[in-house]
């Protein structure tokens, strides 16, 4: 074989080659990366409360990470991961993914969302506080009154913001009541440094009963339900 | 000389013009391939589910949320609601189970199976049947319920062992409880400054949470045992000697900490950690035993949601069922030992809603439904002391009730308890065998016990 043919083919090889790995990199990084579609979720018909229970509850002894949107479902903290940055949910992401909510701000829309990738969604606590631009309502609560007197039911969400909770604005599901007529929520909780014991994360997900704070029975706390359940 | 080096150099180019042309024609191609989808994801093949990933106790496939009525009254209607969810949506998003309940109304009788009718309450399934208890006193009816889900083709059978008892009574003896009385403050036991030294405890504060000690417990030798995450310890102080000694253990707030009957003090860290054998996150088990020597681990608690530790080592788990993590030699208990051998509460609980509640003593014979004028909040504590009863409700504030072992009302009272860092009415609030009940305050300068003794 003439030196021609040995690169002609070459060239040939290296272009498909590099168009090939340029795409598997790009595609890894778009997928993994937070405020992507890219196989993170899909629209799907419908979705109940009871559904949003089972999802949120995947996050337990999970780490809480702040902005943060994945989670391996394994009751562990994962490495760091170089595109996705920490593991573990924020309030907010948590509740955005296990409501199945859309990233279209404000939509009522159904959206399957995978644990693993790194997606927060577009709403705050302080975006759930006010209403998820109309997909939630609130059903309890206001700046001068609280649940106490109001049942929630599993699905729904306690939201309250720093002014009224004495901690940074936040919101944790509902998933069940108790024999005794109290909550149990997926809050997080001060785990000390590091569920190994050397690790850094001081913050974690964990089913409880009443949560870290008195929600029911905080004047400025809401009790919040998605829209349309 | 110019026309000579560019021919020169057009002699040296010439042959790499063809692997250029090729490299770019390499590009076409897998961009036209990768555009005609041949590097997509692969349509999936029908998913299938591992089950090895799940467990009953702490990670289970369906769950299963139910509240049993606990106690109702001969020849009362009663409802039976179960709310059953995949806990693998993410790989049969359209799962479906159904559930059959199988029922007995006498002890060693036979179980019968109703199917379970689907009804929709907020936009979620709820499985439901309605009984009647039988007209005979001292009989229990007996339930357990055995789950189908076709798509992951997933059998559950809840309780995982054994069966959910409701005790049928003849009669409540009521109890109408008048509105919460004046708010008191108990008595100051011990105040103690946040800091890391031999006499304080931790606080933590970041931008997302406030943390400090979530538990404490006393013994009846005035022992005051605090949960101090923030400074890795137990700390445990002496009132005879007024000091304190400090047991190092890495916890969370979520937690609780309870002296033994043996004098030994348990100390349960329920968030948990991964340990040798374990694949994943458990909440762990320590001990100080009677002599106060060193704090030792005992083993990991398989509770899904643990409440507090009992007076007789176990965890109320789920409000439903005793976890021993212990065996009689003080070790821990293997999983199979804690999953086959569980408890029942000895003590019933039920709130009906925000104006009425039951509880139960089957052992005594006692059934007690209290009505209250005014909500009365949830119920998070129903304690037999020496003398009866007591009974705590927690609204914004917490209501204290004494009853006597005939379940009359004696007294009651009424606190505001003040929280700077987390809350946790369980383990922040104890009551002891004589009928004291014990609470926790946190402020901006650490905490403070208060006692109110049993009027």
């Amino acid at each position: 074989m003439n030196n021609r043919i040995v690169r002609m083919i070459t060239g040939l090889a290296l272009g498909f080659l590099f168009s090939i790995l340029t795409y598997q990199s790009v595609r890894a990084y778009t997928c993994l990366t937070q405020e992507t579609d890219c196989n993170a979720g899909s629209s799907i018909s419908s979705w109940t409360a009871s559904q949003a229970v089972s999802y949120v509850r995947t996050a337990q002894r999970e780490p809480y990470q702040l902005g943060g949107g994945w989670w391996n479902p394994n009751q562990d903290q994962d490495a760091y991961d170089p595109i996705k940055g920490y593991e573990g949910p924020d309030c907010s992401g948590l509740v955005f993914k296990s409501w199945a909510m859309s990233y279209s701000t404000g939509s009522t829309a159904y959206w399957s969302w995978n644990k693993t990738h790194d997606v927060h969604g577009p709403y705050q606590a302080t975006s759930f506080y006010g209403g998820c631009s109309g997909a939630c309502r609130t059903l309890c609560g206001s700046s001068t009154t609280n649940c106490s007197s109001y049942t929630l039911s599993a699905g729904d969400a306690f939201v309250g913001v720093k002014q009224y909770l004495g901690f940074d604005n936040h919101i944790v599901m509902i998933t069940s009541r108790t024999a005794g007529g109290d909550y149990y929520v997926v809050d997080s909780n001060y785990n000390g440094y590091g569920a190994d014991g050397g690790g850094s994360y001081y913050n974690g997900w964990k089913e409880t009963t009443s949560g870290r704070a008195d929600y029911k029975n905080i004047n400025g706390v809401k009790g919040i339900r998605r829209n349309p359940w | 000389m110019k026309l000579t080096f560019s021919s020169q150099l057009k002699n040296r180019l010439l042959p790499w013009r063809d692997f250029a042309l090729c490299l770019l024609a390499g590009v076409v191609i897998g961009v036209v391939t990768i555009s005609n989808g041949f590097f997509a994801q692969p349509a999936h093949a029908a998913p299938t589910l591992d089950l090895s990933r799940f467990d009953d106790e702490m990670n289970p496939a369906i769950y299963v949320d139910h509240l049993s009525p606990v106690v109702v009254k001969e020849g009362e209607t009663f409802d039976l609601e179960f709310v059953l969810s995949c806990a693998y949506i993410d790989i049969f998003p359209d799962c479906s189970p159904n559930a059959t309940i199988l029922v007995a109304d006498a002890p060693n009788g036979k179980f019968t199976p109703i199917q379970l009718k689907e009804d929709n309450q907020s936009g979620s399934p709820v499985w439901k049947t309605t009984l009647v208890a039988p007209m005979k006193k001292g009989q229990t009816v007996e339930y357990y319920l055995e789950v189908f889900e076709p798509q992951g083709k997933v059998n559950v059978r809840y309780p995982s062992s054994g069966t959910i008892q409701v005790n049928v009574v003849e009669t409540f003896t009521e109890v109408l409880v008048s509105p919460s009385p004046e708010i008191t403050t108990g008595e100051l036991v011990l105040q103690l400054p946040w800091g890391n030294n031999e006499s304080s405890v931790g606080l933590f504060e970041d931008e997302t949470m406030i943390a400090g000690p979530g538990a404490f417990a006393t013994s009846t030798k005035g022992e005051i045992a605090l949960q101090d995450p923030v400074n890795r310890r137990v700390l445990l102080y002496n009132p005879e000697s007024d000091t304190f000694q400090s047991f190092p253990v890495h916890l969370s707030d979520a937690g609780d900490l309870e002296f033994q009957t043996d004098g030994s003090l348990l100390v349960a860290n329920f968030f948990g950690e991964k340990t040798d054998g374990e694949e994943s996150i458990v909440p762990q088990l320590y001990r100080i035993k009677a002599d106060r020597g060193a704090i030792e681990r005992v083993g990991p608690i398989f509770a899904r949601i643990p409440f507090y530790i009992t007076k007789d080592a176990s965890i109320l788990n789920r409000d439903d069922s005793l976890v021993k993590p212990m065996n009689a030699q003080g070790k821990g208990r293997s999983r199979d030992e804690q999953k086959n051998d569980r408890g029942k509460p000895p003590l019933g609980i039920r709130w009906l809603d925000d104006n009425r509640s039951r509880f139960s003593d089957p052992n005594a014979g006692l059934a007690i439904e209290i009505s209250s004028v005014s909500p009365s909040g949830f119920i998070s504590h129903f304690v037999k002391t020496n003398d009866g009863y007591v009974i705590v409700f927690r609204s914004d504030v917490m209501h204290v009730l004494w009853l006597d072992r005939e379940g009359k009302l004696m007294n009651d009272t009424t606190v505001k308890p003040e929280l700077y860092t987390e809350w946790n009415p369980y383990t922040l609030v104890k009551v002891t065998p004589n009928g004291d009940v014990w609470y926790m305050n946190s402020t901006l300068d650490g905490i403070a016990i208060y006692k109110i003794t049993q009027p």
